[in-house]
């Protein structure tokens, strides 16, 4: 029993249309948290609705079958900012009118400020960028910008992280350092996490959940 | 190969900053006292006068008080239709009818909101005498009112779908729909984020239609005449009528008053970036205050949104439809709510008052519109050349300049230049001054699709053509075609609406059918003014609808264009 208590994230034969059609065969995953699922699938396969129908974002014409449920919670009926759900795009969509702290702060809950105000420290420190809180974004690298995005993301502290194809917008080396920099938050953290890819090196694990199969399947060495 | 770019860039100057410099020189002369063949030597006279004149208050009074309503209020209405609606089912409505409300000519919406709401117009012939006992209009002041309120509010139903566009435009220059979701996911309603993350990155692109919403409703002169107060008028109209009082003293007036708006339009300019930058700062900890748990929201205000955008959409319509039963009427007793007799004795009539007129604001505009795009197209090609494309900045400004600059402000400058070297009066001279003001539209509605384009297709050509003009006039403008029209479209429908500009320079001698709007607008006959106010409505419309029509015509078998 407890260890199936343990299982904080399922998906339950959840299935999506287009008129009629099912995009992909049902899904019924189960994760723990700490835990990354990496779900891969040919370009148009429905990886990227998958994720619109666990965020709440999923464009009208698409419709759903099956259950999403996150900590006990059935999320279908919650609307995205009751959903407790973590988003993060290829793009790293840092609001050009806040400075990098400001950006962060955005994501911190409400509370007292000097509590906030450390929030923010620590989060910066975490990512080697202590001292950039009064920077413009736009003077930002590519590695650091995609950095500065995850922790705004985590530090609304979600109950679950979804990964949108986070690492193809940065060049090899920068991915490498980006997908560790990733995977270390999403264990320090504890909350399990979705990664939505093409790419068989952002599996940490051998093993992946392909979607058009709709079935575990794990990477062959070559 | 640098020497053809500075000659470019030299035409660009010559064609705009030197005659608004040249005008406003021009009027600045005169406002000193020095105005050859008239006084000579520099006075302080003019500028004395104009400020013990006892209208010069009240007017600039009336003046700033309603363009600031204008502007503030068609700011915030603009922005909270967009933030409620967005995403609505009635969101494409708001999209839809945004063209075809921006189409309608401001003098000719501003007629046909006098056949509306005065006190023997269609809204009270509809309630009387059931409703409001009337057998005979009332007595009311309701246009021409003496706080500008029905000058005011007509800008502000013209000006909403001009913001309306601009903020669409700007929205379209960052990934909205996904920062709604991102600020969704950190736990932000739709309108927290809306105000802390999509407003403050549209406003930076809104800030210059802003501005020039601004300057139009301080300096507009024909919608002014039409709505606005008469004792006194509005600074604008009081300077025109000073630069054309029978005693030519009061040209230097005229001169002064001129330049007095222009400081004007500076200074309040200047008064939004200074209540632009307190807004920063004073927001600076709210924007990253953190999200707040709200309760639900009602769902009210979305109602209401949507009842106000219909409203908008209905009142002009009703303008439009105003015009059009007056049209057609032949008599229309008071309290009837529809003509007891129709005729089409008006149409017929105004083809005799027409011809000249007409064939006038034809050739104008088709003129002046022709050699915009082309001149827009040359600028563009050169842009597009550059890898550091001057987009911000200086670039824009100049490009703002005429829609900027009051247009009272530099036309009597400009006046005078073309009377000392006897160029006023003629159909190319009224020409030249309207690409001036018809450029800057056809320019901002060309740039960002032109510059998007994506050049490969144009290498891809010049491979295949084995010549780089070649491809650009059978891959390139063929590829442009849609928007190359519907900005010659825009520019026709700003040259058609040009009054100002045809009056000065025209000198009398080039009419059109915006000039004699406004004649017939003041003149005892509403069903001739309605016919007038309808030819300025339809010779636009005619050409947006081909703007449309043709190439979808052209490429009709072409779903990729």
């Amino acid at each position: 029993m407890l260890a199936q208590d343990k299982k904080i994230f399922t998906l339950n034969k959840l299935q999506l249309y287009h008129r009629e059609q099912a995009l992909f065969p049902p899904v019924s995953v189960q994760l723990q948290a700490g835990e990354l699922l990496v779900v891969m699938g040919p370009s148009g396969c429905g990886k990227s609705s998958l994720l619109a129908a666990i965020a709440g974002t999923l464009a009208p014409e698409l419709s759903i079958s099956g259950s999403i449920c996150l900590a006990g919670q059935s999320l279908q009926a919650l609307p995205i900012e009751r959903r407790g759900i973590g988003l993060q795009y290829q793009h790293d969509l840092l609001f050009p009118h806040l400075d990098v702290g400001g950006n962060l702060l955005f994501a911190v809950p409400r509370g007292a400020n000097q509590q906030r105000q450390n929030a923010v420290a620590q989060a910066l420190i975490s990512a080697d960028l202590a001292g950039f809180a009064q920077r413009d974004v736009a003077t930002l690298s590519g590695g650091q910008r995609a950095r500065v995005s995850l922790l705004r993301t985590l530090l609304a502290k979600p109950k679950l992280l979804l990964l949108d194809e986070p690492f193809s917008r940065l060049d090899a080396d920068l991915r490498q350092d980006f997908r560790s920099f990733v995977f270390e938050q999403i264990a320090a953290m504890s909350i399990p996490a979705l990664l939505v890819s093409h790419d068989p090196q952002d599996c940490p694990a051998n093993h992946y959940y392909a979607l058009a199969e709709g079935k575990m399947m794990t990477l062959e060495k070559l | 190969m640098k020497l053809p770019n500075v000659l470019l860039l030299a035409v660009g100057t010559a064609l705009f900053i030197l005659p608004v410099s040249l005008g406003l020189l021009g009027t600045w002369l005169p406002a000193l006292g020095y105005l050859p063949g008239m006084s000579d030597g520099l006075s302080s006279q003019p500028l004395l006068a104009v400020l013990a004149h006892p209208s010069t208050w009240t007017s600039v009074k009336l003046s700033v008080s309603s363009a600031l309503f204008v502007t503030v209020c068609s700011l915030v209405f603009s922005q909270w239709l967009c933030m409620n609606l967005y995403h609505r089912r009635i969101w494409p409505l708001l999209k839809h009818s945004i063209a075809p409300l921006l189409a309608i000519p401001h003098l000719a919406f501003a007629i046909g909101l006098v056949f509306l709401i005065s006190p023997s117009g269609w809204l009270m012939r509809l309630l009387s005498p059931g409703i409001t006992g009337f057998d005979i209009p009332p007595d009311w002041l309701i246009v021409n009112d003496n706080y500008a309120l029905s000058l005011s509010i007509g800008l502000f139903l013209k000006e909403t779908p001009f913001l309306l566009l601009m903020s669409l435009a700007a929205m379209s220059r960052f990934d909205h729909g996904k920062t709604l979701q991102i600020a969704a996911t950190l736990k932000y309603s739709h309108r927290q984020a809306w105000r802390k993350l999509i407003f403050p990155q549209m406003y930076a692109q809104l800030r210059l239609p802003l501005f020039a919403v601004l300057s139009y409703s301080l300096s507009v002169v024909d919608v002014s005449t039409v709505l606005g107060p008469n004792t006194p008028a509005t600074f604008a109209v009081l300077i025109h009528q000073w630069f054309n009082h029978t005693d030519i003293s009061y040209r230097l007036l005229g001169a002064v008053g001129a330049s007095m708006l222009l400081l004007i339009v500076v200074g309040l300019i200047a008064v939004f970036y200074a209540a632009e930058l307190v807004v920063k700062k004073t927001t600076q900890n709210w924007l990253v205050a953190g999200p707040k748990i709200s309760p639900k929201s009602s769902g009210f205000e979305v109602v209401l949104a949507k009842l106000s955008l219909t409203i908008m959409i209905a009142v002009t319509l009703l303008c439009i439809a105003a015009l059009a039963v007056w049209s057609f009427s032949r008599l229309w007793r008071f309290p009837d709510a529809l003509p007891t007799l129709w005729s089409v004795e008006y149409w017929q009539k105004s083809w005799q008052q027409l011809l000249e007129p007409l064939q006038n604001t034809a050739i104008i505009g088709v003129s002046s519109a022709l050699i915009a795009v082309f001149i827009c197209v040359l600028v563009l090609e050169w842009q597009s050349k550059r890898s550091q494309l001057p987009r911000g900045g200086w670039w824009i400004w100049v490009i703002y300049l005429p829609i900027l600059v009051p247009q009272v402000s530099f036309l009597f400058g400009i006046q005078v230049l073309m009377v000392r070297f006897h160029l006023e009066g003629t159909l190319a001279s009224v020409i030249w001054v309207h690409i001036l003001f018809v450029f800057p539209y056809a320019y901002l509605t060309l740039a960002q699709v032109y510059l998007q384009f994506d050049a490969r297709y144009l290498q891809q050509g010049a491979i295949l053509c084995q010549s780089k003009w070649r491809a650009f006039v059978y891959i390139k403008i063929p590829m442009l075609f849609k928007p190359l029209a519907f900005s010659g479209a825009i520019a026709f429908a700003v040259s058609v609406a040009q009054y100002l500009p045809t009056l000065y320079v025209g000198a009398g001698r080039v009419n059109t059918v915006t000039l004699e709007s406004v004649v017939l607008a003041g003149g005892s006959d509403s069903r001739i003014s309605a016919v007038f106010a309808l030819w300025q409505f339809i010779l636009p419309l005619v050409v947006y609808i081909a703007a449309l029509v043709i190439p979808q015509f052209v490429y009709r078998n072409r779903r990729g264009l």
